[in-house]
């Protein structure tokens, strides 16, 4: 495998309250490979089916280097149990990249981030919750 | 809320020259004076610049040093479990630049949380009009009000004073809450105005529901600093101890 062909994997459900469409989301990691230097390979799109990350388990069986998502929460980020199964398969040599955050990482620095990222999560309430805490000073 | 304060030069230095030596792949004449970038790049080519520090920028360790520059007054205004804004941004205000023009605005119109604190630091002197407005307190609060009730029009805001200019030199640091209604102008002086800009939240803050996910942790933010305390606090939530 190349190390500058980068393959990429396009989401068409939800994922954290985006709802992008597979052409655009194709676009945006076309651009990113583009200025970065990597041969953009055509995406794969994963089954609408909910849960499903059928189509990103098959990449590990390919072997490839570099991983493209739009975005971190394609993946199942608040399941670290099943992260870690999705990606169980794949080398620790390949390189994930996730274009909205502007993050890189291998297999084991992406589920430190994924950890870390929950962790902290739960500290961190809306403006819902606060409505919410602020109503129940008043009672 | 608005505080000026000094910073250590030797240490800001390192986006300056940054910057310098992308100017200089561009025009190997450049002197090194920021504020005389106008001299030497034509305003065409301006954005190119500015998108290549950014992303220079932004690929190196900048958080280690926007820690050493203001940590403790970031401490001191929002506790220290903090978040910071996943990418630094760099803004250059050109004599006679219309297209740097950002009319006065308040960034929780674009949903950013209104507990968020923003660190502006000039890499040139920033005054006059080459400089940023910011509004006071109570006028924004009451513009903001208003603006929020009405469906089809804006309001119109009354114009920047003299005194609304942020007056700072190479070597200040500005934080403000930039929810507060803040812009530029068109730049009337003869210094080109260079600044970098990021935002930080306590981790204990609200942030935007999931209506606004590109505003969120994860995206938008990325860890600054936690606490040991708060570190042992939730490693107990996380093993189940109090349920
Ligand atoms: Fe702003």
């Amino acid at each position: 495998m190349s190390e500058k062909n980068i393959y990429t994997y396009v989401m068409p459900r939800e994922f954290r309250g985006y709802n992008i469409p597979i052409s655009i989301q194709s676009q945006y990691i076309k651009n990113y490979a583009e200025t970065n230097g990597y041969k953009f390979m055509l995406p794969v799109t994963e089954l609408i089916n909910n849960q499903s990350y059928n189509n990103f388990i098959e990449f590990s069986k390919k072997n490839i280097l570099n991983l493209a998502m739009t975005s971190i929460f394609v993946l199942p980020v608040n399941d670290i149990i099943n992260c870690k199964k999705i990606t169980k398969k794949f080398s620790d040599k390949c390189i994930f990249h996730f274009v909205l955050e502007n993050l890189k990482f291998n297999k084991k620095d992406l589920l430190n981030w994924i950890f870390e990222f929950n962790k902290i999560d739960k500290l961190i309430y809306d403006y819902k919750s606060f409505n919410e805490i602020k109503i129940l000073q008043t009672k | 809320m608005k505080k000026i304060f000094s910073i250590n030069k030797k240490k800001l230095f390192f986006f300056k020259n940054l910057i310098i030596k992308e100017v200089k792949k561009k025009n190997p004449s450049f002197n090194g004076e920021l504020h005389k970038i106008h001299n030497f790049i034509s305003g065409k080519n301006i954005n190119l610049i500015r998108l290549n520090c950014f992303k220079k920028i932004n690929s190196l360790d900048w958080i280690k040093i926007i820690k050493e520059l203001c940590s403790e007054q970031m401490f001191y205004l929002l506790g220290q479990d903090l978040l910071i804004q996943s990418k630094i941004n760099l803004s250059i205000q050109m004599p006679k630049d219309r297209s740097s023009i950002l009319k006065a605005h308040s960034d929780c119109w674009s949903a950013d949380t209104p507990f968020q604190l923003n660190l502006w630091l000039p890499l040139t002197d920033a005054f006059s009009t080459n400089s940023m407005f910011i509004m006071d307190d109570i006028y924004s609060l009451k513009y903001l009000k208003k603006n929020s009730n009405s469906k089809y029009k804006n309001h119109k805001i009354k114009k920047p004073l003299k005194k609304n200019f942020i007056s700072m030199k190479y070597g200040q640091a500005l934080i403000f809450n930039p929810s507060v209604l803040h812009g530029n102008v068109l730049n009337q002086t003869k210094n080109t105005r260079v600044s970098l800009n990021v935002r930080f939240k306590s981790i204990f803050a609200p942030e935007p529901n999931i209506k606004n996910p590109d505003r969120k942790f994860g995206t938008y933010y990325k860890k600054f600093n936690i606490l040991e305390s708060t570190r042992f606090g939730l490693d107990i939530i996380e093993n189940g101890i109090i349920k």
